[in-house]
């Protein structure tokens, strides 16, 4: 492969299409009568269209364009976790429940009508229809919070879930989302709301949310607010 | 690589948290956004996909520096599957109103066109800056001959030649490259 009358053929070079005509010609004259480089051809074709699965854009080099308003968002949600990490301590961190919260509150706030549906501290959110094989129920009381946190995991076709959460007894004025968390540590944000300052002690607010985890890897369900500080949280 | 392994320890965070993230994004901040740009179509989806590509960089700094492959294919397979993902939960969504047997399986297959490019990619940071520099030029920026030769100042011949020997190289690196990457 090495010896020149091959090298001659420069069959990378042909492979890539950076021939004139004319050496195209003599490359293929030469591939004709070769057999050793027409294997050589074929597995450099095959590396040729490897390389089209690289993205163009792996070669671009140093930040975006247009200032770095990205990076302190970025640092700002790093910081923002950082310090959850520290009030949740070890354990949740470790299992990874520290997530990302990239969206802003605003995406799933709705004001707070904390509705009365009871203490709900037991099953949560009755629904119409009978549950589908494999619900699975949670609750639970944080201890130092004490709000409550009572829900369904339902799960649905194509590894994705349906929640229904009733959540009470949180401080009014808090803004509030609701997360699952997968066993690997995976967290989604699935609802939230903002607990309305006249909120009454033992009212519960019913929400509804979907979440793009099967229900075997779900972990858990949590409140957390935004601040950070998981109000409540229940394994599942 | 050398930067990442200084993150790869844990505790004592902050400043080398803040750190790693700005060198990152420093480096590879502008392939990033392009790559996801290009795949969203869409600037500001794009910048959230950047963001929480480095976000889980910083949380899975071992992973990436452990990886195999480059920091820089780690981040675009990270961001790849970001946007796949969020394009799989879109797509989930009119499940939920029109649940029937008919309904098409999502797909999950999407990991592996990653990796092989990932192992492309790694396998052409293992090359010389002259074979990489001249296979970029040709293939990916869609050079002519005589553009390559002008931009990395050498005779066209010598681009012709040097691309040839590059794409040996790279085949040479591929073949010796461990075959497990890391997603």
């Amino acid at each position: 492969m090495t010896a020149p009358e091959h090298d001659k053929a420069l069959v990378g070079a042909y492979v890539l299409g950076v021939l004139s005509p004319e050496e195209n010609t003599a490359a293929e004259a030469h591939l004709d009568s070769c057999p050793e480089c027409r294997r050589e051809l074929d597995e450099l074709r095959m590396l040729h269209d490897e390389l089209g699965e690289v993205p163009p854009e792996a070669f671009l080099d140093g930040p975006p364009d247009g200032g770095d308003l990205l990076l302190q968002r970025t640092l700002r949600e790093v910081r923002g976790i950082s310090s959850r990490q520290r009030v949740w301590g070890g354990s949740l961190a470790a299992a990874g429940l520290v997530a990302v919260v990239a969206l802003s509150v605003g995406a799933g706030v709705f004001v707070g009508n904390q509705t009365a549906s009871g203490p709900g501290n037991g099953v949560a959110a009755p629904t119409a229809s009978p549950l589908p094989p494999g619900t699975k129920h949670a609750s639970n009381v944080d201890a130092t919070t004490g709000a409550h946190l009572a829900a369904t995991v339902i799960p649905a076709n194509n590894g994705w879930v349906k929640l229904q959460v009733q959540a009470g007894d949180i401080a009014p004025g808090q803004r509030c989302k609701l997360f699952v968390t997968s066993k690997a540590g995976k967290q989604e944000q699935f609802g939230g709301w903002l607990v309305g300052a006249n909120a009454t002690p033992g009212k519960s607010i019913t929400l509804d949310g979907t979440a793009l985890m099967s229900i075997n890897d779900v972990a858990s369900v949590s409140v957390v607010n935004d601040q950070g500080q998981v109000l409540v949280n229940t394994p599942v | 690589m050398g930067i990442a392994e200084r993150w790869s320890r844990r505790g004592g965070r902050s400043a080398g948290d803040e750190a790693l993230i700005r060198s990152l994004y420093e480096e590879h901040g502008r392939s990033l956004l392009a790559y996801a740009t290009r795949l969203t179509g869409d600037r500001a989806a794009a910048e959230d996909v950047v963001q929480e590509t480095l976000v889980r960089a910083w949380k899975h700094a071992d992973d990436m520096v452990n990886n195999k492959g480059s920091v820089r294919g780690w981040l675009l397979t990270v961001a790849r599957n970001i946007i796949t993902d969020r394009a799989r939960a879109r797509a989930v969504r009119p499940t939920e109103v029109a649940e029937t047997p008919t309904t098409p399986p999502i797909q999950r297959d999407h990991a592996q066109g990653v990796v092989d490019s990932m192992a492309v990619l790694s396998a052409l940071n293992t090359l010389s800056a002259e074979h990489r520099d001249v296979l970029v030029e040709i293939y990916y920026r869609g050079k002519s001959v005589t553009e390559a030769a002008s931009t990395l100042g050498l005779p066209p011949g010598t681009v012709k030649s040097r691309s040839h020997y590059a794409l040996k190289a790279l085949r040479t690196a591929m073949a010796e490259q461990p075959a497990e990457v890391t997603r």
